[in-house]
């Protein structure tokens, strides 16, 4: 047979499936004519097709229908299931490959595995876990992603850890009726292991009973440090923004985990605290009936817990067996043993503000400790009260420096993502890592003897010092840590340094890497990102097109990174005044991803950025009605209280100018300033904008005192951040200057007029609504 | 300064050494070396390739086939995604690439399961015992192949150089399907053509192969 009579015997054998069953033998006798054979050879194949053949047993036998939990994972073999929650699915697994007679728990995680960067982030999560080696936390003992099955294309993370056979903690204190006393010391042990993660910048954040295990010798074992974060990060753009509670259990979550807040080393100290309530009173210290965000938030932020020994006496009425034969004593006695201290310190432990509460696991182990040993307990002072929260004026830098050092470093592997127009998820990143610094502080305050005071950037300024010195022959390294100490710098306001860092973060990347590697334009994309913030349009364009060109050819088409890249070209460009072009880019990204993402906050950006470029351009009208949908699609996704809110209102702001409009447009600048004054301190140049968007209006308006006012604020704090030069503060200058020249004060005016001359000769006023 | 930071070395160490304990590192780099290479045009990557993709998947097969506990499934589709996780550095390829892998992996495959079938049929015949170990080119302790299984691979083998002759393209949808497990889709996506191209090519094979194969069961 000829591949040419074989190819026409497949194409009627094709044609022939094509018609309905009872047609198809007239249609082939047709096609055939008298060509016999061919008769022979198609009908031959539609009987083989009709039925299931040889051909068709071999498939079942070897091509294994791959369910989507695997029977095999990396070297292990699945045993049976464990149990399973809101993280995943654990199993009991053995070596498949017989090295070692060792039986392990195997975590398979539930994400969503189409996070671009989840896989990177489970492996640098995973490095950093299997650093903790204690007698009382579960081995991490390795860790990967399993095999990609149709419909779950990336594969699942999944963790190997050290396999416990035992009971919950309450479980087992209640199963062997263990007295008070012995509670306490299975406590403090929990702590102690508690203390050392925290020490190794591992935050637990899901700490309840069922991760606390006791083996049958009584021995406790901590389990899943860490993996609580991993999925949190995964789940914060999607699920979290829906239903606005992270995978935890709400009986155990802290406030400001109910809120969004930072996560800090003060979170664990809260979830001990609740523990140490529940292992003392057999009832854990809220009933949240309803799992309802606001009404999970309202009861775990604004309920003050009873205290344990009053809940002692509402157990014994419903629940008499959980204190007469659990805990081996009557109600009365167990009142008394708790009222007074334990009372204080399970509660200071448990307090809504994190910086109130034992400042960390080791002091609140300690006061148990001293609790036993028939000591006073410090927790009825309220000393520690106000330690952590203003840190940075207390200590020393040489201990701080070193401490944000290692918070940088940690935190580089933990999450370091996407360096882009990320502004104020990379904020809240930078404040976890102070507020994470906080709660360190709070355990080193002993060390601190001597006075002294430092500031965030003089702890910035020690790491890049110790980053460039001592990583001299780790250039990768140091570029990451140029990189995240440059973006930290640049979200503090402080954008010369930034810009050293990350120009040198990009050499350093080109030098060991090819120009289009992703690393390089990540890099790329970080600087531009800079040089957009700094006004320097100009410099941002090349930088931001060679990034885009690598993205695109180098990433799947939904990677977010073209996105961001996409938007910070379109404002360099329109920046840069060629909005024709610039217009074009926003209109073809939502053409492009909008689609695909549908309500998702670059889209909400790309949005503010088009309506601002249209106002500019005079569409008004189309302008507001982008702004609008763009504000709403925003308080959707993150709240009221977040910078994209400010912004959405003042591009919103700039319309209502344009149309002359000044009432309305005081209205949408003074909602801004009100969202920005919850979120920024004085100083801040958000702030500034603010100022002067109100200034400008109030001058329109006539109002000159209160526009004089707003622009002096608004200038001095351009000036503090960028220079006197700065096209912002010639802005500010130059209305302050209108004002006061109007309001009499003519040599005000007149050195201002000759500040701005002297730093720009040409210097013509803001190009944009006014 | 008042601190140096000690934990400092400790860390960056960690960043760079603890990568997969899993993936021996020159086997890592050197298939997406070699599939980058292939991508730019460089012929004589395949034959490397097919050398490196074979002996994985072939070391794969032989840890994990030992541990099917019923021995029902030789679990190829398994094997050639998990030889693609331990042998590519994902970041660094593109879709091409991948494509190239699984076509390549298919081929491999075949040889396995192929040589699997020879090795069983040769035990058989020798008494049905399976010797406690095997020479240095053998696999190692087989999978529970029955003798009809043998034969029937065997004569997929055979018919696939066949059909191979007949319509190329009709083969590696085949062994794509076959050998690596993918769907349809996947198929249509490694070999660059349409998904109806594969349906079609698909149900011809299937019939063919049927008939071929010797008909009913």
């Amino acid at each position: 047979m000829t591949p040419e009579r074989w190819q026409r015997i497949h194409e009627l054998f094709q044609e022939t499936l094509d018609q309905s069953v009872e047609a198809r033998l007239a249609f082939l006798k047709e096609a055939c004519g008298p060509d016999k054979e061919l008769f022979e050879e198609v009908s031959s194949l539609l009987a083989a097709a009709e039925q299931p053949g040889r051909f068709d047993r071999l498939a079942e036998r070897f091509e294994e229908p791959v369910a989507t939990v695997p029977q095999v994972i990396g070297p292990y073999r699945l045993l049976h299931e464990l149990g399973h929650g809101g993280m995943g699915t654990v199993y009991l697994a053995e070596r498949a490959d017989g090295q070692f007679e060792q039986r392990v728990a195997i975590k398979l995680l539930a994400t969503s595995a189409r996070q671009p960067n989840l896989h990177q982030r489970f492996l640098a999560e995973r490095q950093i876990l299997a650093r903790l080696e204690h007698p009382h936390i579960a081995r991490l003992l390795d860790g990967g992603m399993t095999i990609p099955v149709p419909g779950q294309p990336e594969g699942l993370p999944y963790f190997v850890m050290e396999y416990v056979p035992g009971q919950p903690l309450t479980t087992y204190c209640d199963v062997h009726r263990l007295s008070v006393e012995q509670r306490l010391r299975l406590f403090e042990t929990v702590c102690t292991a508690v203390q050392y993660a925290h020490q190794n910048l591992i935050i637990h954040r899901d700490l309840k009973p069922s991760n606390i295990l006791v083996t049958d010798d009584g021995t406790v074992k901590l389990l899943d440090f860490g993996i609580a974060k991993l999925l949190e990060e995964d789940a914060s753009e999607t699920l979290q923004t829906l239903t606005g509670l992270p995978l935890m259990t709400p009986e155990y979550a802290s406030p400001e985990q109910v809120r969004g807040e930072s996560i800090t080393t003060a979170t664990d100290v809260y979830q001990l605290g609740v523990l140490l309530y529940e292992l003392l009173t057999g009832r854990r210290p809220h009933r949240i009936p309803s799992r309802v965000l606001h009404e999970v938030a309202r009861i775990i932020c604004q309920e003050a817990p009873q205290r344990p020994s009053t809940a002692v006496e509402q157990v014994a009425s419903e629940n008499p067996t959980a204190i007469n034969h659990a805990r081996n004593t009557s109600p009365e006695r167990l009142r008394r043993q708790l009222s007074g201290d334990l009372d204080t310190i399970v509660l200071m432990a448990m307090r809504k503000e994190p910086s109130r509460r034992y400042a960390s696991a080791e002091s609140l182990a300690a006061d148990v400790q001293r609790h036993l040993a028939g000591q006073p307990v410090l927790a009825r002072t309220d000393t520690l009260g106000y330690r952590a929260t203003k840190f940075v004026q207390r200590h020393r830098w040489g201990v701080a420096a070193t401490v944000g050092l290692l918070v940088l470093l940690a935190g580089i592997a933990v999450t370091m993502t996407l360096q882009a127009r990320r502004i104020a998820e990379e904020r809240n990143r930078a404040e976890q890592a102070v507020s994470f610094l906080a709660g360190l502080f709070g355990q080193l305050e002993p060390v601190n003897a001597r006075g002294g005071t430092v500031t965030t950037k003089d702890l910035l300024d020690a790491s890049v010092a110790q980053v460039r010195h001592d990583l001299m022959d780790q250039p990768l390294l140091q570029a990451r840590l140029f990189g995240i100490l440059g973006k930290v710098y640049e979200l503090r306001g402080h954008f010369a340094e930034a810009d050293t860092l990350l120009r040198q973060a990009l050499a350093l990347h080109l030098r060991h890497y090819p120009a289009d590697h992703l690393v390089v334009a990540e890099s790329q994309l970080s600087l531009a990102a800079l040089h957009t913030n700094q006004s320097d349009p100009v410099r941002a364009e090349p930088l931001l097109r060679s990034a885009l060109a690598t993205f695109h050819r180098r990433l799947p088409p939904d990677d977010l990174r073209q996105i961001y890249a996409m938007l910070e070209l379109g404002v360099a460009l329109s920046d840069a005044g060629a909005s024709d072009e610039a217009e074009a880019i926003f209109r073809e990204l939502l053409n492009e991803f909008r689609p695909v993402l549908g309500t998702h906050i670059e889209i909400a950006s790309a949005l503010v950025y088009l309506g601002g470029l249209l106002t500019q351009r005079g569409a008004y009208d189309e302008a507001e009605s982008l702004l609008q949908e763009a504000l709403a699609m925003r308080r959707e996704l993150v709240g009221n209280e977040h910078p994209f809110i400010s912004n959405a209102l003042d591009a919103l702001g700039d319309v209502a100018v344009a149309r002359g409009m000044l009432d309305d447009a005081a209205r949408y600048y003074g909602e801004s300033l009100d969202v920005r004054l919850l979120l920024f301190e004085a100083g801040h140049t958000d702030l500034a904008a603010s100022y002067f968007n109100l200034g400008v209006v109030a001058q329109a308006q006539g109002r000159f005192a209160e526009a004089a006012d707003l622009l002096q604020k608004a200038r001095t704090s351009y000036v503090d951040a960028f220079g006197a030069g700065n096209p912002n503060a010639l802005d500010a200058a130059h209305y302050l200057a209108a004002s006061l020249d109007t309001l009499g004060d003519r040599s005000g005016a007149e050195a201002l007029w000759q500040s701005i001359q002297h730093h720009d000769s040409t210097y013509v006023p803001h190009s944009g609504s006014y | 300064m008042a601190h140096v930071a000690p934990p400092l070395r400790y860390i960056g160490k960690a960043l760079f050494s603890l990568s997969c304990p899993c993936i021996p590192m020159n086997a890592h780099g050197d298939i997406t070396r070699l599939l980058l290479h292939l991508s730019e045009g460089n012929d004589t990557a395949w034959d490397d390739l097919m050398a490196v993709v074979y002996h994985e998947l072939r070391q794969l097969a032989h840890q994990r086939l030992r541990w099917e506990r019923k021995g029902l499934t030789l679990g190829t589709t398994a094997l050639v995604h998990e030889a693609y996780l331990k042998l590519v550095n994902i970041d660094r390829l593109q879709w091409q690439n991948r494509a190239q892998f699984f076509a390549i992996a298919a081929q491999a495959m075949r040889r396995i399961v192929i040589d699997y079938a020879k090795t069983a049929k040769r035990l058989k015949r020798g008494g049905g015992q399976r010797p406690l170990s095997l020479d240095a080119d053998d696999l190692g302790p087989l999978p529970d192949l029955t003798e009809e299984d043998a034969d029937d691979l065997l004569a997929l083998d055979d018919a696939l150089y066949k059909l191979a002759t007949l319509n190329d393209r009709q083969r590696q949808v085949v062994e794509l399907r076959f050998f690596s497990g993918l769907t349809i889709a996947e198929t249509a996506e490694v070999m660059g053509v349409s998904l109806n191209t594969v349906k079609r090519d698909w149900n011809t094979a299937r019939a063919w192969l049927n008939r071929e194969l010797g008909g009913g069961l």
